[in-house]
């Protein structure tokens, strides 16, 4: 695993955020912090916060922390070589989904101004992931940090993770605005049926809520790419799931089916949640036929490449972020680990079965 | 190391395919020309070790007051005089200082990072590049505590003060322009 929390010694007891720079050389501002002394895995910076002191193996070089000099910890918002950055906007959410991975909390810490300096740094290009929590549960904020960050860095793209339970008529005319292009909005749907979605989500309704701000997104002409996470009580509604996508909202840019993340609440349910697809694969195997012949794009996040079957192996995609990324020990033998999404970390290390390609 | 830049400016020219000939007829050859020659000169000046040595005389013309010349003079006992002095001559170039020849001129729009901070290993990071800072500034006469590697409210006190006198910009910690001016180049 990839370490985003470092230990580290700072000046003075306020949190702030810096861009490490390895090389005097590099483009510098003044929220810049540059390595002045460097020995085995201790680096030491020097910007307008002052000395910085970071434990560290990984090479910084551009990345942006977040210091905390009473925590004494160093925590890497943006790493500058990862297609992988990921900032969550909230732990609060008004889902319980049966497997979520990451189970809220009531308490919120406001962490917008941080976040828009370090996205602000960031390098070129870069496609930040926003998560939670829910995130729209501070649609205010979310929306004022997308439209700042576009005004001054229009190459910034985001990824969005968000129930879809709260997009409102009211915000179709700024969803509409240019700083609305750079953004892809990932929105779980896990059934066709009404009932069944709302039982996996725990919230009454929340699918009705849910079709309703498709409309709002539709209307706005949004970038939305459907989840559906694999599960027991799901799988038989895949194929039937497709269908609905490929007619109602055919829009969506991509449709994902993921393989079950083993933390949080799945941790205590992975044996009730969980659907080894290389034993059955045959409904899956439909939804996707359905998805290529209507034309929809459709993926296979988390499904290690050598347990999906041949003819539907393209699907399977490198989905899983770097710095949670495992894989088997007979992996090392595979010629397609470059392109396999691998395992979670926390993935039981009796499911790891592989067959090296 | 601006013969890095300037190389780097050259290359930009000439990639632009149809700016060549163009600037050629205008008669723009001879300064690309001279350029080229003044980044050799800079070359032939010797190593990586005088080029650093040149940046540094540059970094000592932009500063306002150069504190590495006292490096070595640790009796000077009256500087804390200088801390109000404003109409001393240290906002003006430096007059007590002999600069070396000046650089060619497309070095000076550089800024103060133009120089590299050499990295090397440090047994004691953070405490002991303090220790060297609370030295700097007790023997300027800015700090009177202990050179402890804390960064406290005195320390924080003695760094406002050296920052306002020598027009650095005031945050009250170690920052590369506070390295830079006590000599602490690692």
């Amino acid at each position: 695993m990839i370490p985003l929390l470092l230990p580290a010694k700072a000046e003075g007891s306020t949190r702030f955020v810096t861009r490490l720079i390895g090389s005097a050389f590099e483009h510098t501002n003044t929220e810049d912090s540059i390595l002045i002394a460097e020995s085995g895995g201790r680096m030491v910076f020097s910007g307008q916060h002052g000395l910085i002191e970071i434990i560290s193996v990984h090479d910084l070089d551009g990345d942006v922390v977040c210091v905390d000099p009473i925590r004494g910890s160093a925590e890497r918002l943006i790493r500058a070589t990862s297609p992988h950055n990921t900032l969550l906007i909230t732990e609060r959410c008004d889902q319980l989904c049966v497997m979520c991975s990451q189970p809220p909390k009531k308490t919120h810490s406001d962490r917008f101004a941080e976040y828009s300096q370090a996205i602000l740094l960031s390098p070129n290009g870069k496609t930040i992931g926003l998560s939670g929590g829910e995130p729209t549960l501070y649609k205010s904020e979310l929306f004022a940090l997308i439209e700042g960050i576009f005004a001054k860095r229009p190459d910034i793209s985001f990824h969005i993770l968000s129930n879809g339970q709260h997009f409102s008529a009211d915000d179709i005319p700024r969803l509409r605005g240019p700083a609305f292009e750079n953004v892809t909005w990932g929105i779980p749907l896990y059934s066709h049926e009404m009932g069944r979605h709302d039982e996996i989500v725990a919230k009454a309704g929340a699918y009705a809520r849910l079709m309703e701000s498709f409309v709002h997104l539709l209307t706005a002409g949004a970038k939305v790419e459907l989840r559906t996470v694999l599960l027991q009580s799901n799988t038989v509604d895949l194929p039937e799931l497709a269908r609905l996508i490929c007619t109602h909202l055919s829009f969506c840019v991509q449709w994902s089916i993921m393989q079950l993340e083993n933390i949080g609440f799945a941790k205590r349910r992975f044996s009730k949640l969980y659907v080894d697809h290389h034993k059955s694969f045959d409904r899956i195997a439909e939804a996707l036929d359905t998805s290529e012949l209507r034309g929809l794009e459709a993926r296979l996040f988390n499904f290690p490449r050598c347990t999906v079957p041949t003819e539907y192996r393209h699907y399977a995609v490198s989905s899983i972020s770097d710095w949670k990324r495992k894989f088997a020990p007979a992996c090392n033998s595979c010629t397609q680990q470059a392109m396999c999404a691998g395992f979670f970390e926390w993935h039981p290390d009796s499911a790891l079965e592989v067959y090296p390609l | 190391m601006a013969s890095r830049f300037s190389s780097r400016g050259i290359s930009a020219v000439s990639s632009r395919k149809y700016l060549i000939p163009t600037l050629l007829v205008a008669g723009f050859s001879i300064p690309i020309a001279a350029q080229e020659v003044s980044t050799q000169g800079t070359a032939v000046e010797g190593a990586d070790g005088s080029a650093i040595a040149a940046g540094v005389s540059l970094f000592r013309k932009e500063m306002p007051i150069q504190l590495a010349q006292h490096r070595s003079h640790r009796s000077h006992s009256s500087h804390s005089s200088h801390r109000s002095s404003t109409s001393g001559g240290y906002y003006s170039p430096a007059p007590v200082y002999t600069p070396p020849p000046p650089p060619p001129p497309q070095r000076r729009a550089q800024s103060l990072f133009s120089t590299p901070l050499a990295v090397v290993p440090v047994d004691d990071g953070f405490v002991s590049i303090v220790r060297r800072v609370q030295s700097g500034l007790s023997a300027f006469g800015y700090y009177s505590g202990a050179s402890d590697g804390q960064v406290g409210p005195e320390t924080r006190a003695a760094l406002i003060k050296m920052q306002t006198d020598y027009g650095l910009k005031t945050t009250g910690t170690i920052t590369p322009e506070v390295l830079k001016a006590l000599s602490i180049e690692m």
